[in-house]
């Protein structure tokens, strides 16, 4: 970064980033490559010293691997090729001058009203609109790789636009086949894995790379229990899987304390590096009726998603946190999702966090694989990533889900 | 509506992944019926006398004990 651009003001001083490894010789690098003599912090005691109290020309923060020091022009040019150098020094910037936030200053800082926000999005020939609305279509990433566990209904394997994915399919239901005969498990598989070519109609896999996982543990009938959802994990856990998919749940009275069970379950998953993101529930009826988030998604090591409509707005039957037991992560499309569905239908279009949360998990996969995060690293880099919406962070969290 | 206090009831363990296949051996010496030992997850479910979770709790290597519960998807036309 060239020193003297047009931005906040600057002090005059120079920082300088070291590598984690050379922290320790970081006074020696900078008296070799710049003749600048700097001291190393722990050096100082504990009292604030500033540098011109001190005989050397700046200070090495050892725990940061960064100094400040007071360069000439000439030293700074110095420095700056030592970054295109062998040596360890990996950036050099101006000293920022920063002061506390005041309330008056935070008035200016609403966004423009001409910022564009892409809403409301629109199913176009190429894709859905969830696929636009989550930056899918331009990402590098694809979810190759990654392995996503869609634990619902199963799926079924014999739609066309799977034809080349071979699926990993298991039931938990006792009698039944892991071929899905109820729609809810192909539909959300289809969002978070279904193919970059379709047979008809738009894209609406996020994730086209992924290996997809299929657990059934919903009864064609859509019912199931903690034996059967517990089995699917266990199963997706020991398969390696990255990510796990729940599109499932039970709703909640307010104040319900969230399940030690799957709280362990989850924290345990995230320690081996799968992230479980599961539906915060459909109980709500808005604006006026709120219901709290439920389980499983309540646990606080279950990544809870909520459902915005095409306009960004939360889909009216999306649950919200509930500040004593629970709340919601993030959000995702969940409104008028067109997804496969078993033959012959092959497709169809439905709401509800179960149709947010596979947006959610394929984006998760794309994200683990270009950044190569796993369990809660993964977590932070969905959290980072996200586009902040003006919503209540208790109806969607940290924002709209975003691919990297 | 509760269940009656000698009749079985679905639950969830959670127990030590490592210890998973011992902890099962002590929660059926307990009464339990064990179903699944599930070794990466660290659960053991099965059945047990609604009156009995307060005895699972103190077996040996046992971290929680909850009824399990059931879940359904809303009828077709409803938010998913």
């Amino acid at each position: 970064m060239p020193h003297h651009t047009k931005g906040p003001e600057t002090t005059g001083r120079t920082l300088v980033l070291f590598t984690r490894s050379a922290t320790d010789t970081a006074p020696q690098t900078l008296q070799r490559t710049a003749g600048i003599s700097a001291t190393m912090s722990p050096e100082l005691g504990t009292t604030p010293m500033s540098i011109q109290q001190m005989s050397t020309d700046g200070v090495v923060y050892q725990e940061l691997g960064v100094a400040v020091v007071d360069a000439e022009p000439d030293q700074i040019d110095a420095l700056q090729a030592a970054t295109r150098g062998p040596e360890p020094v990996l950036a050099v910037e101006a000293e920022r001058v920063v002061y506390a936030i005041s309330t008056q200053e935070q008035e200016f800082r609403t966004p423009a009203p001409d910022a564009p926000t892409g809403a409301p999005w629109q199913d176009t020939d190429h894709a859905t609109w969830g696929l636009h609305a989550v930056r899918a279509l331009g990402s590098s990433a694809t979810g190759a790789g990654i392995d996503v566990a869609i634990l619902d209904t199963g799926l079924d394997e014999r739609h066309p636009d799977f034809a080349t994915r071979h699926p990993e399919l298991r039931s938990f239901v006792p009698g039944e086949e892991p071929r899905d005969a109820n729609g809810h498990g192909t539909h959300c598989a289809g969002t978070a894995c279904g193919g970059r070519t379709v047979l008809e109609g738009p894209r609406y896999g996020v994730a086209p790379d992924a290996n997809i996982h299929c657990g059934k543990v919903l009864s064609d009938a859509g019912s199931g229990g903690d034996q059967g959802i517990l089995g699917g994990i266990d199963w997706a856990m020991a398969q390696g899987c990255d990510v796990i998919s729940m599109s499932l749940g039970a709703g909640l009275d307010w104040n319900t304390p969230h399940s030690q069970i799957y709280e362990t379950v989850a924290r345990r998953a995230l320690d081996r590096g799968t992230l479980i993101i599961a539906a915060a529930g459909n109980e709500s009826e808005r604006p006026d009726g709120l219901a709290p988030v439920g389980h499983p998604a309540n646990c606080p090591s279950i990544m809870a998603v909520a459902a915005i409509d095409s306009a960004e707005k939360v889909a009216r039957f999306s649950c919200t946190s509930d500040p004593a037991s629970g709340q919601i992560d993030i959000a995702g499309p969940g409104v008028g999702v067109h997804s496969s569905w078993p033959i012959p239908d092959r497709y169809k279009a439905i709401s509800g966090t179960s149709m947010a949360t596979p947006h959610v998990a394929g984006v998760a996969a794309l994200m683990a694989e270009a950044r190569g995060a796993r369990g809660l690293d993964l977590w932070a880099a969905l959290m980072q990533h996200a586009r902040r919406m003006e919503l209540s962070s208790l109806d969607v969290g940290v924002g709209l889900v975003q691919a990297p | 509506m509760a269940p009656d206090e000698g009749s079985n009831i679905e639950v969830v363990v959670t127990v030590a992944p490592e210890d998973a296949a011992a902890v099962a051996g002590r929660l059926q010496d307990a009464g339990m019926e064990v179903a699944q030992t599930l070794s990466s997850a660290g659960v053991v479910t099965g059945a047990a006398p609604a009156g009995e979770l307060a005895v699972l709790r103190e077996v040996d290597g046992v971290l929680a004990v909850e009824p399990a519960r059931d879940v359904e998807l809303p009828p077709p036309g409803a938010p998913q």
